[in-house]
């Protein structure tokens, strides 16, 4: 008898909690739901009624869409090109030039590939801030200013985290596989891209999605290197809307927010498993 | 490509006889090639700093060098580097059984070392070896464009020390970063902990509590700003209005975006903890509370390490959520009170250029600093590790 009434509540306080969760996982996107709803709403409302659904007043349809889309001086789609641009670009360079390094770096062990890796590791602890001034200087002088030269920047400074993590996804690959890839003559290319780099598939996807949400989300590095009057990318867009004070559309610029919010949710729905196994490897490893 | 010679025992002695001759150390063709290499690396170095028409030899050279195109500089010492590189690569060090042994194996990778290692090596320089090393030099210096500096011994640190914003910013990033690790250690430990017992939906809502962690800092403000202002204004003020407000939204702001990160790592912890010895607790009559006090978290302590530093070097790191919801606002007595480390150290780069060489001086310490926390951590996460 006793065991059946404590299965009984132990039922009810899984229910209650299942409840709870419920309740707060709807508290928990609101936000998101609350720049939706104020997308809708006219600049005034925004600012006074935040919390209330749009009325026939304040409804301005698509309005803010439209508006935000072309408000200011710069379009805001030229933003979202731009930064497609800088983040493919960039992952897909890092992910190829810092897999073969690792690659090098844990098979051969050399002075010179053992110094490359600790100083890979150092630059892991090192902050943006640190170089912040000199690295937007020597990026101008270089002219690494453009969406298609930054990627190399990207490489540079975010090549200590991927060749740390992929050195050691290879570390953990059995020998035997390359030496008889070799012994059946296989060239140190062929041996890499044809029997290392499918090996290497999940470690390339972690590291894939750690760059796209690092290059994606990045607001200083590109806007420091940047061209500004020529390149903007989202964050730096969405930064430049609300720095103009007086004459920010809120729901324009919300609109806009929602616009930036959606591929990240697309791209986190499609994709979910893999990215916080990504992130978790990153984290546990970083 | 060149691994299809067949292993003769002559060319293995021949290997063999070579790593001898390398034990010996080097031979003269690699050392001049070493000292070579360095001196042309310096020779860019001290160009690109603009010391070498100070230094006075090299005449006409030195002044062509520093007025001429930046990528002429960066491809000397590139060069420079190379040439050192190259002697480095021949030099075997103790290998463990994750590197190639086989000298035969082992060859045609090093000889294709421009292909490997070269591209990410040189971006590595450019994108952060050679910034730092300026960063470094630069804050001995008063300077306002890298090219016009002049020597300023450790004045700019005391400057920097000696600043009452820097301090604040300082104070108010210590705290910062105390309350959000233990708030958001414990909310998301709660929740994981809630999420293992087997309820339905659980992948659910852990997708929704990891979601807004892919969500950039500039937008994150945003949407909050707007939020906090929502419910403010019917209180006739906003968050940029009063210092409180700009700590606590900010406290709230990062709760919601790093709650679901740590969860995760929570949730994989308390997943690893071997079922049999809850059950044998069980079995004891250890009450559910004693059983998480007494067996989950003692079992899941790195879970916990890696948790309560990553939130802390996020609180120090924090740069754009700061930007975005207070820009340091509101201003009192000249001090921008909500104004974060990183924050300060940006806004002594660009709003006053005569504080730049302070600046980074900041940007040092605040260095010193994030290492001091990460090195803290990977000691304590590898003592953890040797105890298990």
């Amino acid at each position: 008898m006793k065991n059946s009434t404590s299965l009984k509540r132990e039922r009810r306080a899984k229910i209650a909690l299942t409840i709870s969760f419920v309740i707060i996982a709807v508290v928990y996107v609101l936000p998101i739901l609350i720049v939706l709803v104020n997308s809708f709403k006219t600049n005034a409302a925004v600012n006074t009624e935040t919390f209330s659904l749009p009325n026939a007043q304040s409804f301005n349809g698509l309005d803010n869409y439209i508006k935000g889309m072309t408000f200011g001086n710069y379009p805001f789609w030229k933003s979202v090109v731009f930064s497609v641009l800088i983040t493919v670009l960039s992952t897909a360079l890092i992910l190829l030039c810092t897999s073969m390094a690792a690659w090098y770096v844990a098979r051969v062990g050399t002075l010179f590939s053992k110094i490359v890796f600790y100083l890979c590791v150092f630059s892991m602890i090192v902050p943006f801030q640190m170089v912040m001034f000199t690295l937007a200087r020597t990026s101008d002088s270089l002219q690494l200013n453009t969406p298609w030269t930054i990627p190399v920047v990207y490489l540079g400074f975010g090549a200590g985290l991927a060749v740390f993590m992929f050195s050691g996804f290879v570390r953990s690959i059995p020998l035997e596989i390359e030496e008889a890839a070799a012994i059946d003559g296989c060239g140190p290319l062929r041996t890499f891209f044809l029997v290392v780099l499918p090996m290497l598939k999940p470690t390339l996807i972690s590291v894939g999605i750690l760059e796209i949400m690092w290059v994606w989300n990045d607001y200083l590095l590109p806007y420091l290197v940047l061209d500004r009057n020529e390149y903007m990318t989202i964050p730096i867009h969405i930064q430049y809307l609300k720095g103009s004070y007086g004459q920010v559309d809120m729901g324009a610029t919300m609109a806009l927010i929602l616009l930036s919010i959606i591929p990240v949710v697309v791209f986190y729905l499609v994709c979910q498993k893999y990215i916080i196994k990504g992130v978790a490897a990153g984290a546990v490893k970083g | 490509m060149g691994a299809g010679k067949s292993p003769s025992p002559f060319f293995e002695k021949r290997i063999d006889m070579n790593k001898k001759k390398n034990k010996q150390g080097l031979n003269p063709l690699q050392i001049i090639l070493v000292v070579l290499g360095a001196i042309i690396l310096l020779i860019g170095l001290l160009a690109s700093l603009n010391v070498l028409s100070k230094l006075g030899f090299l005449g006409r050279i030195a002044d062509w060098l520093e007025g001429a195109n930046a990528w002429i500089r960066a491809g000397i010492m590139l060069v420079g580097l190379v040439m050192i590189a190259v002697v480095l690569n021949t030099i075997d060090t103790k290998n463990d059984n994750n590197t190639l042994n086989s000298k035969l194996l082992r060859r045609p990778i090093q000889r294709l070392f421009p292909a490997f290692l070269l591209p990410t090596f040189a971006a590595f320089c450019l994108g952060f070896l050679y910034p730092f090393v300026k960063g470094l030099f630069l804050s001995f210096t008063e300077f306002q464009t890298t090219k016009n500096w002049t020597w300023n011994g450790i004045n700019n640190y005391l400057t920097a020390l000696k600043d009452p914003t820097f301090m604040h910013s300082f104070w108010y990033t210590a705290l910062f970063a105390i309350a959000s690790l233990v708030i958001i250690n414990v909310l998301a430990f709660a929740v994981a902990y809630a999420l293992t017992r087997g309820i339905k939906g659980s992948n659910l809502f852990r997708t929704v509590f990891f979601m807004p962690n892919l969500i950039g800092g500039i937008v994150l403000g945003y949407i909050w700003s707007m939020i906090f202002d929502g419910i403010l204004v019917h209180f006739g003020t906003a968050v940029k209005l009063e210092t409180p407000f700009g700590f606590w939204g900010l406290i709230i702001l990062m709760a919601w975006q790093q709650i679901g990160y740590m969860m995760i790592i929570y949730i994989a912890g308390i997943q690893a903890v071997p079922e049999d010895i809850i059950e044998a607790a069980k079995i004891d009559g250890a009450s559910s509370w004693k059983t998480l006090w007494h067996i989950t978290i003692p079992n899941i302590m790195p879970s916990i390490t890696i948790c309560t530093f990553l939130t802390l070097t996020n609180s120090f790191k924090l740069f754009d959520q700061n930007l975005a919801l207070t820009e340091g606002r509101p201003f009192v007595d000249g001090v921008k009170t909500t104004e974060m480390l990183a924050l300060n150290i940006y806004s002594s780069f660009y709003e006053n250029l005569k504080s730049r060489g302070p600046g980074q001086a900041k940007a040092v310490i605040f260095f010193i600093l994030v290492a001091a926390i990460s090195i803290v951590q990977l000691r304590s996460t590898k003592k953890k590790e040797v105890q298990q």
